[in-house]
């Protein structure tokens, strides 16, 4: 495994960082040093790799802004102002990826009338490089998902649903991979349980599969095709108080993810949460809310260096506004 | 002096962590959520907003047309909430005109608080404001439970703290049941009743799972959402005032 020691030093850094604030005094981390973690600044450019991984989730047909009569997100959201976010974004990083992690469907008339071809032309023009499947996107049944399907040029990384007896059988992948410079990406899709969520007339002998010994087997794999990073884009919500499997219970029984980008709870987090991993490794679970409100935004770095002894996560600087 | 210090530390911090070349490994992450409003991006993409333009048009010119006035704005809540019962009251009543006079005429209406997926405004109501709140396409079911399957239905509505429900009121103390009246009558534990809900309740959906032992399911052949355009379109007044009776006490 390439980067094992990946973020797994922690405690040691914290205590460093902390006497580093004493020194620091009033002035914050964040005026002094922008995005860029500390270590990396005594670092050239040419040193490190940086890999910006957007993502949305749950954004339930919101192509407009929220009205402004909304009392929770009034004037907020909308793929135009996404999109142009995105935009500047790309301008101004060399690797970008963009996800999305279900229920794109259903929330908005656009959906009732046009059955979700807008959502996913839009998707294609700000560049998705994949999403996975909410409970939501069947809710025009089999059929309706695969008369939209030629309005994505994204695949749907589905890895744990079974559709090999439905018509959707070879029409999404298990899971697909992205080389950014040096650095490669494997990423998968894990679906939430259906039964009991969706009328069963709606997903039809779609055999859902467990998330986490699927979520293993795909991460296992992608490792051993030379992956530097990977990335399950999870409907399978945040956390639960019950025993039902979320994103925290499969972090927390994986072994070689790196990132869930999750959704399905519509969780808002004011940062990524950190969880370790069966082998002692830290792992990201993320949500941005829904509805489009917020795009997620974590920025891997990479180093043919050995900085670890001063490396650590870094998920606590929040920048709402760019 | 800050600045000073700040370098010899970075300094040392490079020196001691200059190791071998190795490969690329993940060495650090920083994760934010970026805000997509106003102060983020003051210019809409004009591409997309081209591309969505003639949608948004369409949609405007078929939804976006007023059908009726509410008197205020109408909220889920549990146990009892208003926009729960004016829902279940428009379906109820415009399902029990059509089965007047039939054998599976509905007692009374249980529909899934899930279901209910936005408030209804106060003043003008669109009809995009009804797909809003019931966007899914789900008819309109009629499911003959008997006693056994009634009771599973009082603890269900115990367990999940409430549901919509119309011409029903039902009091739990803290351990049971205490009482049930459907229509002006007392329940009966020996009778069958007709319910009305959604396919997708009665196919077992958010684990109402009592629905799967019905013996006869009767489909009413109208979406949910269209049974309430029905009601508006019978009401003379186009007004929409909601019940604020409490049908699920909790003593």
């Amino acid at each position: 495994m390439k980067n094992e020691s990946f973020l797994n030093k922690g405690n040691t850094i914290m205590q460093d960082r902390r006497s580093f604030f004493k020194i620091l005094g009033g002035l914050s981390l964040a005026a002094a040093f922008g995005n860029i973690p500390m270590q990396l600044l005594a670092a050239k450019a040419e040193d490190y790799i940086k890999i910006s991984v957007l993502s949305t989730n749950d954004v339930h047909s919101r192509i407009d802004p929220f009205p402004n009569t909304d009392k929770r997100n009034p004037g907020m959201a909308g793929f135009a102002r996404r999109a142009a976010i995105i935009k500047n974004i790309r301008k101004k990083e060399d690797h970008v990826l963009l996800f999305d992690a279900g229920d794109i469907f259903q929330g908005t008339p656009y959906f009732n009338l046009y059955g979700g071809e807008l959502e996913l032309k839009l998707m294609s023009e700000m560049g998705y490089d994949a999403a996975t499947m909410g409970n939501h996107d069947f809710d025009n049944g089999l059929e309706g998902f695969k008369k939209q399907l030629p309005h994505a040029n994204f695949p749907f990384l589905t890895s744990n649903y079974d559709f090999s007896n439905t018509i959707l059988s070879d029409q999404t992948q298990k899971w697909t991979t992205f080389q950014k410079g040096p650095i490669k990406i494997g990423v998968f899709g894990l679906g939430v349980k259906l039964e009991g969520l969706v009328s069963k007339n709606n997903y039809q002998e779609t055999i859902y599969q467990d998330p986490i010994l699927i979520g293993n087997k795909m991460a296992d794999k992608l490792r051993a095709q030379g992956c530097h990073l990977i990335i399950a884009i999870s409907h399978l919500g945040h956390s639960y108080k019950n025993k039902n499997v979320s994103d925290l219970v499969l972090a927390k029984e994986s072994h070689n993810i790196d990132l869930i980008i999750g959704g399905h709870t519509h969780t808002f987090l004011d940062q990524p949460d950190e969880i370790i991993n069966k082998n002692g490794n830290k792992v990201l679970v993320s949500q941005s809310g829904w509805g489009g409100i917020l795009l997620g935004k974590i920025d891997f770095y990479f180093s043919k260096k050995d900085f670890s002894k001063i490396s650590s996560i870094n998920t606590k600087i929040k920048v709402k506004n760019q | 002096m800050y600045s000073k210090l700040l370098t010899a530390l970075i300094i040392s911090a490079f020196v001691t962590s200059c190791g071998q070349e190795k490969e690329w490994k993940l060495n650090n992450a920083i994760g934010n959520y970026l805000q997509v409003d106003f102060s983020n991006a003051i210019v809409q993409d004009s591409a997309i907003l081209a591309e969505i333009a003639p949608f948004k048009q369409h949609l405007d010119s078929s939804m976006n047309i007023v059908i009726a006035q509410s008197e205020k704005e109408y909220f889920k809540k549990k146990p009892n909430g208003s926009l729960n019962n004016i829902v279940c009251d428009m379906v109820f009543d415009v399902i029990t005109k059509r089965f007047d006079k039939s054998p599976y005429k509905p007692d009374l209406c249980l529909l899934n608080y899930g279901g209910l997926r936005r408030p209804l405004p106060k003043g003008d109501i669109m009809i995009s404001d009804i797909y809003q709140l019931m966007p899914f396409q789900n008819e309109s079911v009629i499911c003959q439970l008997s006693g056994k399957q009634m009771n599973e239905m009082f603890q269900y509505l115990k367990k999940s703290n409430g549901q919509p429900i119309a011409n029903m009121l039902i009091t739990f103390t803290k351990d049971q049941l205490k009482s049930v009246t459907i229509g002006k009558l007392p329940y009966d534990s020996t009778k069958t009743y007709n319910v009305l809900t959604s396919d997708y309740t009665a196919k077992g959906g958010d684990k109402m799972n009592f629905f799967l032992k019905a013996d006869t399911m009767v489909l009413c052949g109208s979406l949910l959402r269209d049974d309430m355009f029905t009601y508006i379109y019978n009401q003379k007044d186009k007004k929409l005032v909601a019940s604020d009776e409490k049908r699920i006490i909790f003593e």
